[in-house]
């Protein structure tokens, strides 16, 4: 008989190293004479969307359009260290490095368009469409690629160098307290299940996923996070296993460990939530490993929910929902 | 040690290859089984023959009463095929059950049996057609019922200089109804855990043809007369469904004996007995 069930899981997760761990990103920026910009940095994009994110945090800062950047990420030959690409960390701490760095190249190029156009500080004026402005009087403006060749001709050198470190402090082992992460995000999945008693299989319907971004400076590349993250939370949930015997893995083969394909995912509607992280650039924090943790113990409780049976131990496969079953008769 | 590699254009090269050439050699067809067997050193071998270029052997037809199916016809091909539809489904869902749509793409009917794969899933509505596999030989044709071609996992009657040519099947009456699941731990990209094929002719409303077979719970897939005789001369709604359900559960538990899968397939078989019974229309 097929059973079906509702669940939900709630998780929370800190990210970045955490517990005190040096967790340090490095970015180079320079902008050149015709109001081109190069970001170096060591971030790497394992597929998952940072270097597009940081292009548009160096954009959003300097305000001209994506275009302009050009990025330069993960080259060993050129870049300076950001860590690495895990701990949920490339958005938020390699943002920030980026943002302070191309602050500093603004700062250089705003204090010579300044004298420019006649203001007595740099907070007078603004980057937009295209051009240098003087803030409640835009008449009076600059091309921002005129004013980068005349400020470097004028020898200013338009760079900014900057790291960010995140904050964490280590645990006090005694008593437990302290701060070992920052920021900390959270996440709610609601699992609908198809659980078959007579052979153990779990179909997952639906899943309905809701994350906490901070802000959502890419919403479609988060939307792929929120999904990739289902679709390892459920093959966490159901399939994926590493066996081991005598310390050797037995199944190391995407033959032998099975992750879910296209026809194992159900449907899955995401909800960004965005709840500005104050000290996150533009209030982002990560996605990556927080949108994979809900599904599990939400696919579970839809289970129990279904047949009334508590699995604790993942993989839920058919075999162990069959013996909890008859367990429970 | 290098491996040879032949690809002869013809029939009579292949089989000369096969008689003449350095031994052990192993028959290169889809090659998605035969590829990981030699990386992961499964066996020896000296020698590859592709076949590949042997275009005769890429035809369905029907001849007679019976529906010939050229060793090197693939899956999709299998799935593709109008024909096979109509007069036997159960063998396009078993085609279109296997692997991924590339495997599908390359892989072969031929390769399928000769690999001996208890999972084999096109071999299972094959066992329960009673198929017959053509082999030639440099000393002749001979016609090897399939379930006697298999004996015990990756392993068959054929000699080292012997090739699957045809697997063939006599055609179904227009009034049959067939039908195949299958059990994998994931939705595409799985390997049977188990499989059920059925296929019965009907007079009128009364079962007349029984045949039911099943994949991964012995060494190659089989018939089981047990079940058959369920079906055999009862009108689909006298068929006992319960009784057939329970029944299975006995045939697998027999054929795996204390094998560490045999508590959950002895249970999980009723789940699927009962998925080919609804499919086939008696529930």
């Amino acid at each position: 008989m097929k059973k079906r069930g509702i669940g939900i899981g709630c998780t929370f997760y800190g990210t970045g190293y955490g517990n005190g761990f040096p967790d340090i990103s490095t970015a180079f920026v320079e902008i050149h004479d015709d109001g081109s910009v190069l970001i170096l940095t060591g971030a790497v994009d394992c597929g998952q969307g940072s270097t597009t994110v940081l292009t548009q945090i160096a954009a959003e800062e300097l305000g001209i359009p994506t275009d302009m950047v050009t990025i330069t990420c993960a080259d060993t030959g050129c870049t300076p260290d950001s860590g690495t690409t895990a701990a949920t960390r490339q958005t938020y701490t390699t943002g920030n490095a980026i943002r302070l760095a191309c602050q500093k190249a603004k700062k250089t190029l705003l204090e010579w368009a300044a004298k420019e156009l006649g203001t007595n500080t740099i907070e007078g004026l603004v980057i937009a469409e295209g051009k240098i402005m003087v803030k409640g009087h835009p008449q009076k403006s600059i091309t921002f690629k005129e004013a980068c060749a005349k400020a470097r001709f004028a020898g200013n050198r338009l760079i900014g160098e900057a790291s960010f470190t995140t904050h964490a402090t280590q645990v006090n082992m005694e008593d437990g307290q302290g701060a070992p992460y920052w920021p900390y995000a959270f996440g709610t999945q609601i699992a609908e299940v198809e659980v078959d008693t007579e052979t153990g299989k779990v179909e997952v319907l639906r899943i309905v996923a809701a994350q906490d971004v901070g802000k959502a400076i890419n919403p479609q590349s988060v939307e792929g996070q929120i999904e990739g993250g289902v679709a390892q939370g459920l093959g966490w949930s159901l399939l994926e296993e590493v066996k081991l015997s005598s310390g050797n893995i037995t199944n190391p083969a995407f033959s032998s460990y099975l992750i879910p394909t296209v026809l194992d995912m159900p449907e899955i509607e995401t909800y960004i939530i965005e709840s500005h992280e104050p000290t996150g650039p533009y209030g982002a924090k990560g996605v990556g490993e927080p949108a994979m943790l809900s599904a599990a113990p939400a696919i579970l409780n839809a289970i129990h929910d279904a047949i009334g049976v508590r699995i604790n131990d993942l993989p839920a496969t058919p075999e162990k929902i069959l013996e909890a079953l008859q367990e429970k008769k | 040690m290098g491996v040879e590699f032949y690809k002869p254009q013809k029939l009579e090269d292949v089989l000369d290859v096969l008689a003449t050439k350095k031994g052990p050699l192993k028959i290169l067809a889809g090659g998605t089984d035969l590829m990981l067997d030699i990386r992961n050193k499964k066996y020896e071998v000296a020698g590859i023959v592709d076949i590949n270029l042997l275009s005769e052997l890429k035809n369905i037809s029907v001849e007679g009463e019976f529906i010939k199916i050229g060793s090197l016809v693939t899956f999709t091909q299998l799935a593709n095929s109008t024909l096979l539809q109509e007069r036997v489904p159960f063998l396009v869902e078993a085609a279109n059950s296997v692997g991924a749509p590339q495997i599908r793409n390359q892989g072969t009917i031929g390769g399928n049996i000769a690999n001996a794969s208890p999972a084999a899933d096109s071999v299972v509505p094959l066992i329960a057609l009673d198929a017959i596999c053509s082999v030639l030989s440099p000393l002749g044709n001979r016609d090897i019922p399939l379930n006697q071609l298999l004996c015990g996992v990756g392993k068959t009657r054929l000699a080292s200089d012997e090739l699957i040519v045809e697997v063939k099947f006599k055609l179904p009456r227009k009034i049959t109804r067939s039908a195949f699941v299958k059990f994998g731990r994931r939705n595409a990209l799985a390997i049977a855990r188990m499989s059920v094929a059925i296929l019965l002719g009907l007079d009128g409303n009364k079962v007349n043809a029984a045949r039911v077979a099943l994949g991964a719970v012995a060494p190659n897939p089989f018939r089981s007369l047990e079940l058959e005789n369920m079906f055999l001369n009862k009108a689909m709604e006298e068929i006992d469904v319960d009784e057939v359900i329970a029944r299975s559960s006995m045939v697998v538990s027999q054929a795996l004996g204390n094998r560490p899968s045999a508590k959950w397939k002895n249970e999980a078989i009723k789940g699927l007995m009962r998925q080919v019974l609804s499919k086939i229309g008696i529930m």
